[in-house]
């Protein structure tokens, strides 16, 4: 199934990042509102519905993840790997967007099973560039719903 | 000789005798007891003559036993001469004292005379085993001493390495706020320009002009803290495909200052870590065109084999020049010498001196101040592929491209340049609202 309007999860502790995120894929083309979790444990509570979360309307099941890396409470290794670990989740795209580049940050979120991994670009033009790639790679992709 | 002239030597011989500081004993071979002792003897073992005449060695314990005495008498009575170089001895009062022992046997006419000569060496010897322990105490000091200089290099290699840790996370976690205020700052002019006053279109300038240059600063932390911190095993690289791909890295300050860059060949294989190089090579060429005045800089980089396997660097520069008490201060982190007339962060240089302390190379330069500069580092060559002969150690050869200009120079991808001219878009839309 492609899916022209993707559901977007980002999750960053950085308020400011994912304001920025969701200005830049809302001038990508982003049709959907960017949902945001600000640490790894409410990226969990989110994608298991638990309390708030389970207002699917208010918060709808993301088509894919934005995993931010370095969090306070649950880290973004620790939410990919808690992601792998749900038999309902295994499918689920999980994108790191990390400021990280080092080899051992790459390897090992690919190891936990990570969909790609992105660096977040330094300047508002990479950005830019990557959410119009991004949304233009999810039109071409087909994705297989996960619950 | 007359009686009297006998009686004289007589004298002379026992005035020797008597005063010797050496202990004298002489026996009979026949009966091998004592028929005389000086005075000197006495005070070595304690017995005075009268005990001493008429006893044998043993007797008064010297050797040990009388098995020993008669075995010693054998071989003495064998080969003329017997000697000790070190026989303890106890005194009459159970003192423990250390001779040096010599025996002869002289004739005496048609008899035969055994002479002992014992000199003591206790206080020698007492010299000697404090010299030892001395000894032994001062290497065992030395030993800890070293150990204690290993230990505290390990705390400060370690504590060494938690800096650039540290430096490295500061580095990187600036990075993300300010990756922030340059977003929104750029969202400001591209979206509300004309919203902005004057003056406050300055202001944005300003804010992106200053976070562009911490940006710039942080970059360069980064890089050199992973100069610093990076494994680093050195093997044999190719020159000419890390020179090729340096000058890639820096294509864009190439362009910017119309610099024209000239690679001479040949590239000999060094022993290097090729990423460091790359990094150390990135920063001399983007030294080397920064520091220009008024013309457009020219580039010259060569190699050239020096004595003793050492192959040398050199990125030569027509820019502005150092004068040379400033040779070593320029390659330490933040020194820099000059203030906003020249673009840089002062770190670039100490990527080059870290990367190549990192790599066991030399750095060095001579420079004429308004002449330019000439840069050279210093790496062991690679041994030939026929020297190394195993096939997976060969270098990787790329065809030749002997010089290099920013017009000649491909390989930015189409994503690239779609991007550079958005942003010269972007560039241009900011100078002309401001």
């Amino acid at each position: 199934m492609i899916i022209d309007n993707p559901i977007i999860l980002a999750v960053d502790d950085d308020d400011c990042a994912s304001s920025l995120v969701s200005t830049v894929f809302e001038r990508a083309g982003l049709v959907q509102a960017i949902q945001f979790a600000r640490d790894g444990m409410e990226a969990i509570d989110y994608l298991s519905g638990t309390g708030a979360y389970s207002d699917r309307v208010q918060y709808p099941f993301p088509t894919i993840v934005l995993l931010d890396l370095n969090m306070p409470r649950k880290n973004g290794f620790e939410v990919l790997a808690w992601i792998r670990q749900q038999p309902g989740l295994k499918r689920l795209h999980v994108y790191v967007l990390s400021s990280s580049s080092q080899e051992e940050d790459i390897r090992r979120c690919y190891d936990l099973g990570a969909s790609s991994y992105l660096v977040k670009p330094g300047n508002l033009e990479g950005l830019m560039n990557q959410a119009r790639c991004l949304l233009a790679w999810l039109k071409l992709s087909h994705i297989s719903p996960v619950a | 000789m007359n009686k009297g002239a006998l009686s004289v030597s007589e004298l002379r011989y026992r005035r020797l005798f008597e005063s010797a500081h050496d202990g004298i004993l002489l026996l009979d071979p026949v009966t091998r007891r004592i028929i005389e002792a000086n005075p000197f003897m006495e005070n070595i073992l304690g017995y005075d003559r009268a005990e001493l005449l008429g006893k044998e060695l043993f007797e008064i314990g010297l050797p040990q036993n009388q098995t020993a005495s008669q075995a010693a008498f054998q071989e003495l009575l064998a080969n003329g001469q017997i000697r000790y170089e070190n026989l303890p001895l106890q005194t009459k009062s159970g003192q423990r004292v250390e001779v040096e022992f010599v025996s002869n046997l002289y004739p005496e006419g048609t008899q035969q005379i055994i002479q002992c000569n014992v000199r003591d060496i206790t206080v020698r010897k007492q010299l000697e085993n404090s010299l030892r322990d001395a000894d032994l105490k001062l290497s065992r000091h030395a030993a800890e001493l070293e150990n204690l200089v290993n230990v505290r290099t390990a705390e400060l290699r370690q504590s060494n390495q938690q800096l650039e840790r540290f430096i490295y996370s500061i580095a990187h976690d600036l990075r993300a706020p300010l990756r922030s205020m340059q977003g929104f700052a750029q969202l400001l002019v591209l979206e509300h320009a004309e919203r902005l006053s004057q003056p406050g279109r300055d202001c944005t300038k300003r804010i992106m002009k200053a976070a562009q240059m911490m940006d710039q600063l942080l970059v360069d932390l980064l890089e050199f803290s992973l100069v610093s911190k990076q494994e680093m095993q050195l093997a044999p690289v190719a020159l000419e495909t890390v020179v090729q791909s340096a000058l890639t890295g820096c294509e864009n300050e190439i362009i910017e200052s119309e610099a024209q860059i000239e690679s001479h060949s040949p590239w000999p294989a060094v022993v290097a870590h090729a990423t460091t190089l790359r990094q150390v090579l990135v920063n001399l060429i983007g030294n080397a065109v920064k520091f220009v005045a008024g013309k457009p800089p020219q580039v010259q980089l060569r190699s050239e084999e020096r004595p003793n396997g050492i192959v040398r660097i050199w990125v030569e520069d027509n820019g502005i020049g150092i004068p040379m008490e400033f040779h070593e201060r320029i390659f330490q982190v933040f020194q820099r010498l000059h203030t906003t007339s020249y673009a840089g962060t002062g770190i670039g240089l100490a990527i080059v001196q870290k990367g190549m302390d990192r790599m066991s190379g030399r750095v060095g330069l001579d420079s004429t101040p308004g002449e330019g500069s000439r840069f050279w580092i210093e790496l062991p060559k690679a041994p030939s592929e026929t020297e190394r002969g195993s096939p997976e150690l060969r270098v990787e050869r790329p065809e030749p491209d002997h010089t290099v200009n920013p017009h000649k120079i491909t390989h930015t991808s189409s994503e690239d340049r779609a991007l550079s001219s958005r942003l010269s878009t972007l560039d241009s839309r900011l100078h002309s609202s401001v």
